[in-house]
């Protein structure tokens, strides 16, 4: 492989990087936020890590068969694709779902 | 404002959890790095391709676990604290790294071998469960006020700094080791650098505090009882978990498995990939704070749309021009 490749690896890895750091420094503080307190840790830990075992301990799986299967080296960006419209609605419909928090109210981080 | 005397208390607080978290990070992710190798120890089949997904699946064999660590090990954090929560995660994580590390290969001992590979990968799996969610949750916690978005970055920023640790690690090892030497033992040094958990956390037992949250709060008494608040949240949990996914994905597409990609498809050396990996774990580090910060300033869900919207409009294309 050429350096040319490398170089637009890296680029295409680089832009990935902005979307990964800024959406999880909201992520985080938000999630935290959200859960009701008693079950702080719990609430948190279920939905991300329930998230992660789908979608992110799979990806490389994933993305190896989609390649496979397609013979597209871009698969792995339609993954990534769907995951972002799958956090958008998330975050659109996000005051409906945490208006209905049961137990221990306090005051939330959305703006 | 804080006196110097508090800010360097929470400095010092951060310090320790983040190092807990970079310890537990390193762990788990350092499998993903060297799933090649460890499909040819464990998991050889005449097909490479098969072998691999083998490999792979197994990776993701520990998250599946996940979900469970998070309710039996989050319960255990909620009830009896984030400090005793945290060092009984490290623990675990522990035994199932230096478990991976030490199982002879399957030409030795067989049938065994990749069963035990399965076993600690499970077990890691158990304690990342809980671990990663416990560290955000006592960053969250201590944090300032109007600065939690800042404070809670450096739990992800913690996890960055593991993914680069591994990269430079892996780097000096394929610059000093030769390809057969890898294969047959040199992908189990990064994983006995695990050992490094256990003085880790007898320091973390002396000197990690409570947090003041969960002192001054109501706690809940049983698992039974978490699990009741659970269910009366079922739909946050999962919306949480929905806005997790763009998090994850991202994450794992361009740490875990980037290494497999420049090698599997782009059949690019050894140690440039390593150094694609390290570069790309530098700038998760400076844009996570980033991140924190706009997000003490304009709110998470604004950030958040604009982000999966940018996503949306821009990735297949960039890699369409790869």
């Amino acid at each position: 492989m050429s350096d040319p490749g490398v170089a637009k690896l890296l680029a295409v890895l680089l832009l990935y990087s902005v979307y990964f750091g800024l959406y999880n420094g909201a992520l985080i503080p938000l999630l935290a936020e959200i859960m009701p307190a008693e079950v702080r840790t719990t609430a948190f830990s279920l939905a991300f890590v329930t998230a992660t075992a789908i979608f992110g301990g799979f990806t490389p799986a994933i993305c190896t068969y989609l390649i496979e299967a397609t013979q597209n080296r871009a698969a792995p960006a339609l993954w990534l694709s769907l995951a972002a419209a799958i956090s958008f609605g998330a975050a659109f419909v996000l005051p409906a779902f945490q208006s209905a928090r049961r137990e221990s109210p306090h005051p939330a981080y959305v703006k | 404002m804080l006196s110097p005397a508090e800010r360097r208390a929470k400095v010092r607080a951060v310090i320790r959890v983040a190092s807990c978290n970079f310890i537990e990070a390193y762990d788990f992710i350092v499998y993903g790095y060297y799933a090649n190798y460890i499909a040819a120890t464990f998991f050889p089949t005449a097909n490479e391709f098969a072998s691999l997904m083998l490999s792979l699946v197994t990776f993701g064999a520990g998250y599946l676990m996940r979900p469970l660590g998070a309710i039996v090990l989050g319960a255990y954090m909620d009830r009896k604290g984030r400090k005793k929560g945290l060092i009984l995660t490290l623990g675990l994580m522990a035994v199932g790294t230096l478990s991976i590390a030490v199982t002879p290969g399957y030409a030795a001992i067989g049938l065994a071998a990749p069963l035990l590979i399965v076993a600690g990968r499970l077990l890691q799996g158990l304690s990342a469960g809980a671990e990663f969610g416990g560290v955000a949750i006592y960053l969250s916690e201590i944090a300032t006020p109007g600065r939690r978005g800042f404070f809670c970055s450096w739990q992800a920023v913690s996890q960055q700094v593991a993914v680069v640790f591994a990269a430079l690690f892996g780097y000096a090892l394929t610059m000093l080791v030769s390809p057969e030497q890898m294969t047959l033992w040199g992908w189990r040094i990064p994983l006995l650098a695990g050992i490094i958990a256990i003085p880790l956390i007898l320091w973390l037992r002396r000197s990690l505090e409570e947090t003041e949250a969960f002192r001054h709060s109501r706690h809940v008494r049983s698992t039974d009882q978490v699990l009741r608040i659970l269910a009366a949240n079922w739909k946050l949990v999962v919306n949480g978990l929905a806005l997790t996914v763009m998090t994850t994905t991202s994450f794992y597409l361009i740490t875990a498995y980037t290494p497999t990609y420049a090698r599997q498809v782009l059949h690019m050396a050894p140690q440039t990939v390593f150094l694609v990996t390290l570069l790309v774990g530098l700038s998760n580090l400076g844009w996570l704070p980033v991140g924190g910060m706009l997000t003490d300033r304009f709110g998470a869900r604004p950030l958040m749309l604009l982000v999966t919207a940018a996503a949306l409009a821009t990735a297949y294309p960039a890699m369409i021009w790869l």
